[in-house]
């Protein structure tokens, strides 16, 4: 069974690195498998529940549908990578709203929200509710969770 | 003092009690550092893999694993012959691990490997060969419950059962697992004094819990024959009841360990992947992590148990209801489903505790049949039953031009009452809620509808009661250090939620201490005492008191050695903030110092002077329900009765049957808020669930096979579209409940199907008898009743 791995650089949350993928290994294999980054989940595998989201050159998108070898010499940001001491206010605002439960959405609902905000500093809730559009999430009902993204909004805004 | 005024009193002097306070978990969360059942692996562990079933139903004839032996990597292959030849289920041991001689849903499990990578499990899976002779299969429910059905279980009479939950054997009806049957009063001769009879049938689809985290276990064969289990699941000591059943193993030798859950909403109080685990694990002597991808999730674990529901009123003139019988038929699927026979006795609790009916009869009805197996789902059986009655309730209204609360206050149960199992009703505030949703509902203004277009407004409005099961029971350890620390040993997963959090706010509540303090140990079965898991709403109430009485325990210790080192009376302490302070006095020490520690300053251990340890139990007793009369032994059933009411507001457009639903307010009367936020959150997210099944979700056996296990296919609801959920919380203290809260996790579930279809109603004049609510089903019922109209 010996098929043709390569060997891929890639920068995770600042850090270089070099692994050996085979072709058709995701992104999300490589950083939960290899890389030991759980904190991206899998819920499907196959692009229907967003809580593998991460962002790639400052996108959003499912790493679980992305090959591996598609982000070769490209930057990938992971939930690990927002802040040394979960005070970013998107994490800030969902711990001080108690906006999650199981949270298990909430690292790839964090990146869909990060990348948001970063093209868009102060959305409407519309556009909120919009961005976080491919996230499921099973437990809340994503009334605190939108509450949570606008309240963060308003406070990167005046810090800047 | 008066009781009411010592209530008052303590109620104003609570510290953490009511508090939103920080969720002591979601830091972790938010980092990406938690880690879920899904999360956890071993060194060198091996991955698992499950080979199912494409049949329906079918014989199988054989095997062939000889190629996926032979495939490099691969460490184990086990077929049922190679694993104890028991059934398993927590109420019906039914259940083989793996299929032995037939097959009776798509997606049962038929053999399993463990190899070195998943890939090569996923390939060594595909090179087993199972030949199988095809047979009859039924999946409808009302066909399956026919004299002349396809048999699901032959061997059924022969199965062993819990003695809550006989089997029923009906040689009339050979797919009949369970039937439970309620009589009061005497129905006939209610009919006969009834002014109207209204009769419906209603159903719901099966509807699957999609907790976003897929199940999943890793399994290690410790050298000395024990077995040690990683899974995040609601109920570790259920898991380790049925491993100890499967492979006839004694308890102690089983350790379960469960990291957070993604969610359950019922679906992990029951094993999935754990006994495959077990079995590789066993075989290959490596650690073994077996994970469901979604799809397997969809097929093969379990689904909330569509119901057919026959609903027949004897109603007066005023609006009484005198006579009613019901008839509720449980699709169960091909098994028991761990809790599926339990499902069918407690979905009475959910049809007695509304309403008070002089002449009522009930049946409810377990079918065997080729679909995936029904289990616990939030809800638990009452929000089927809820589904009927509270559209019927609305029906009546309807065709006596009654008004549609005063018809439910008419026929309410009140404190005091008996009800049709024989519980004599506690204070259960139903009118409480009634008026907090119409404060906001305001069915008394005038209706505002568009003058044109295909839009129609319309409000709905429901009332439910969701029970406590019991008896049950849970236990709580706390280990005061010296360094203040207090560590909480319980084994309640933290599930989501939030009970971590309400657990610590009990214990810091009691110590008087900074929650800060408090460190929630989470389950591990060889460290934490039983609980009997995450289920029913009842954590909140029996291990917040378990958590309250250890708390209690440890802070009398620490008083006891206060006392003895200031030489002052234990009645003129108190302890605050790890300090023990003489009341109107002087003296004072921490609580540091009532340890001694020994030379090497490395840990405290003498009696008097070392660990302290508290410990809490509550456990409740109630009594069975009579086989022959569905009464109850005694005057209770359940633990207590928690009252829910839903007001929806809807359009609905006429030409296409698309629903908009604008606004949603759930009331419920907790006792106490507890953590208010996470009480909130319980609210939204339990009702945002309940809409999923009132107007999307429905998992689809085309052929027997499900059709849509993927989330592409079964839709959710989604941040877009899901409207604000109004959460409205009342207070009326439990009488034993940890500062009088009930819990709350089920409850909101339980309305907003009913709620949303009499808005329909309400709105365009047209009723859809089954759930999902689908714009297709919308639309007909619109065109049916424009039809009847001409
Ligand atoms: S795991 Fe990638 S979308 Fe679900
Ligand atoms: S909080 Fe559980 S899925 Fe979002």
């Amino acid at each position: 069974m010996a098929r043709a791995r390569k060997r891929i650089s890639l920068n995770v949350n600042g850090t270089d690195y070099s692994i050996e993928a085979n072709p058709y290994d995701s992104l999300n294999w490589i950083l939960r498998e290899e890389l030991g980054l759980t904190g991206t989940k899998r819920g499907c595998d196959t692009g229907g529940c967003g809580s593998c989201t991460v962002m790639v050159d400052g996108k959003a998108i499912y790493s679980c549908m992305y090959p591996v070898v598609k982000a070769a010499g490209k930057t990938v940001e992971t939930i690990e990578g927002l802040s040394e001491e979960g005070d970013h206010p998107l994490q800030s605002a969902i711990v001080r709203n108690s906006a999650l439960q199981c949270a298990y959405c909430g690292p790839g609902i964090i990146m869909s929200a990060k990348s948001l905000l970063d093209s868009n500093p102060t959305p409407t809730e519309t556009e909120v509710r919009e961005a976080l559009v491919g996230n499921i999430c099973r437990c809340t009902g994503y009334g605190k969770v939108v509450k949570s993204i606008l309240e963060a909004s308003i406070e990167i805004a005046k810090s800047r | 003092m008066s009781t009411t005024q010592q209530q008052e009193e303590r109620e104003t002097l609570l510290r953490h009690i009511g508090k939103s306070v920080t969720r002591v978990d979601l830091k972790a969360k938010m980092t990406g550092r938690a880690i879920y059942g899904y999360d956890f692996s071993l060194p060198h562990m091996l991955h698992g893999k499950i080979k199912r079933s494409p049949y329906p139903h079918a014989r199988i004839l054989k095997i062939d694993t000889e190629a996926a032996r032979t495939l490099n990597g691969v460490r184990a292959v086990i077929t049922a012959w190679d694993v104890p030849n028991s059934l398993y289920g927590v109420m019906l041991k039914d259940t083989p691990m793996l299929a032995r001689d037939r097959v009776r849903y798509v997606g049962e499990a038929v053999a399993a490997v463990a190899a070195d990578s998943l890939e090569i499990a996923e390939e060594a899976v595909d090179l087993i060969k199972v030949e199988y002779a095809p047979l009859p299969y039924v999946t409808n429910v009302e066909k399956a419950l026919e004299k002349e059905s396809v048999v699901i279980h032959p061997d059924l009479p022969t199965y062993k059962a819990g003695p809550p939950f006989p089997v029923r054997i009906d040689p009339n009806r050979p797919n009949v697992g369970n039937h439970y049957h309620v009589e009061h009063g005497n129905v006939e001769s209610g009919f006969s004094e009834a002014d109207f009879v209204v009769q419906n049938r209603f159903e719901t689809a099966a509807m699957q819990h999609m907790h976003l985290e897929p199940s999943c276990a890793v399994a290690r064969a410790e050298p000395d024959g024990r077995v040690t289990i990683w899974s995040a699941t609601q109920s570790p000591y259920m898991i380790r009841q049925q491993i100890s059943d499967i492979f006839q193993i004694s308890t102690s030798r089983i350790r379960v360990i469960a990291p957070y859950e993604g969610g359950g909403f019922g679906s992990r109080l029951e094993v999935h992947s754990e006994p495959v685990a077990v079995a590789l694990a066993m075989k290959s002597r490596k650690p073994v992590k077996v994970a469901l991808t979604r799809e397997e999730v969809f097929t093969s674990t379990l689904v909330r148990h569509p119901f057919v529901v026959y609903i027949k009123d004897g109603v007066k003139r005023d609006g009484t209801i005198i006579a009613r019988d019901m008839k509720v038929i449980l699709n169960g699927g091909a098994y028991s489903g761990g809790f599926g026979m339990s499902v069918c006795r407690n979905c009475i609790f959910g049809a007695v505790s509304t309403y008070n009916i002089a002449n009522f009869r009930f049946d409810s009805i377990r079918v065997f049949t080729n679909a995936p197996p029904g289990g616990a789902f939030r809800g638990y059986g009452s929000t089927q039953v809820d589904w009927a009655i509270e559209c019927q309730m609305d029906c009546i209204a309807n065709e006596l031009h009654l008004d549609k609360i005063q018809i439910r206050r008419r026929n309410l149960l009140h404190a005091g009452d008996r009800n049709a199992i024989g519980e004599t009703m506690k204070d259960v505030n139903h009118h409480g809620v009634v008026e907090r949703v119409l404060e906001k509902l305001r069915l008394d203004e005038p209706r505002q509808d568009y003058d044109s277009g295909p839009w129609r407004r319309g409000k709905g409005f429901a009332l439910t009661t969701k029970y406590t099961t019991a008896p049950t029971a849970s236990a709580a350890t706390v280990r005061v250090l010296d360094d203040h620390t207090v560590i909480l040993f319980v084994s309640g997963t933290e599930i989501g939620a939030g009970s971590d959090t309400i657990y610590s706010q009990i214990v810091a509540e009691e110590l008087n201490c900074p929650v800060e303090s408090v460190i929630v140990s989470g389950p591990d079965t060889m460290f934490t005492p039983f609980d009997d898991g995450a289920n029913s709403s009842r954590r909140t109430y029996y291990l917040g008191n378990a958590c309250r009485m250890a708390a209690q325990d440890a802070r009398q210790q620490i008083l006891e050695r206060a006392s003895r080192a200031l030489q002052v009376p234990e009645s003129n302490l108190m302890v605050e903030d790890w300090k023990i302070v003489e009341r109107n006095g002087s003296k004072s020490i921490k609580v540091s110092e009532l340890f001694l520690k020994d030379q090497t300053r490395s840990g405290a251990f003498l009696p008097g002077s070392g660990d302290l340890i508290g410990r809490g139990v509550w456990h409740e007793r109630v009594g069975f329900l009579d086989p022959v009369t569905g009464r109850c032994t005694t005057d209770r059933a359940v633990t207590y009765y928690t009252p829910v009411a839903t007001g929806v507001e809807v359009e609905v457009n006429e030409e296409t049957g698309f629903m908009r639903v604008l606004n949603i307010y759930c009331a419920i009367d907790v006792g106490k808020a507890i953590n208010p936020l996470s009480v909130e959150g319980q609210i939204e997210g339990g009702v945002v669930q309940g809409l999923g099944g009132a107007i999307c979700e429905e998992l689809i056996l085309q052929d027997g096979k499900p059709i849509n296990a993927n989330l592409a296919d079964y839709k959710v609801p989604l941040s877009l579209g899901t409207p604000h959920v109004q959460a409205i919380v009342l207070e009326s203290p439990e009488a034993n409940g940890p500062y009088g809260a009930r819990g709350v996790g089920e409850g909101p579930i339980t309305g907003i199907s009913p709620a949303l279809a009499n808005a329909i109603v309400d709105a365009t004049g047209a009723r859809v008898y089954d759930i999902p609510l689908t714009p297709e089903k919308i639309l007909a019922a619109i065109n049916l009743k424009a039809k009847q109209r001409k």
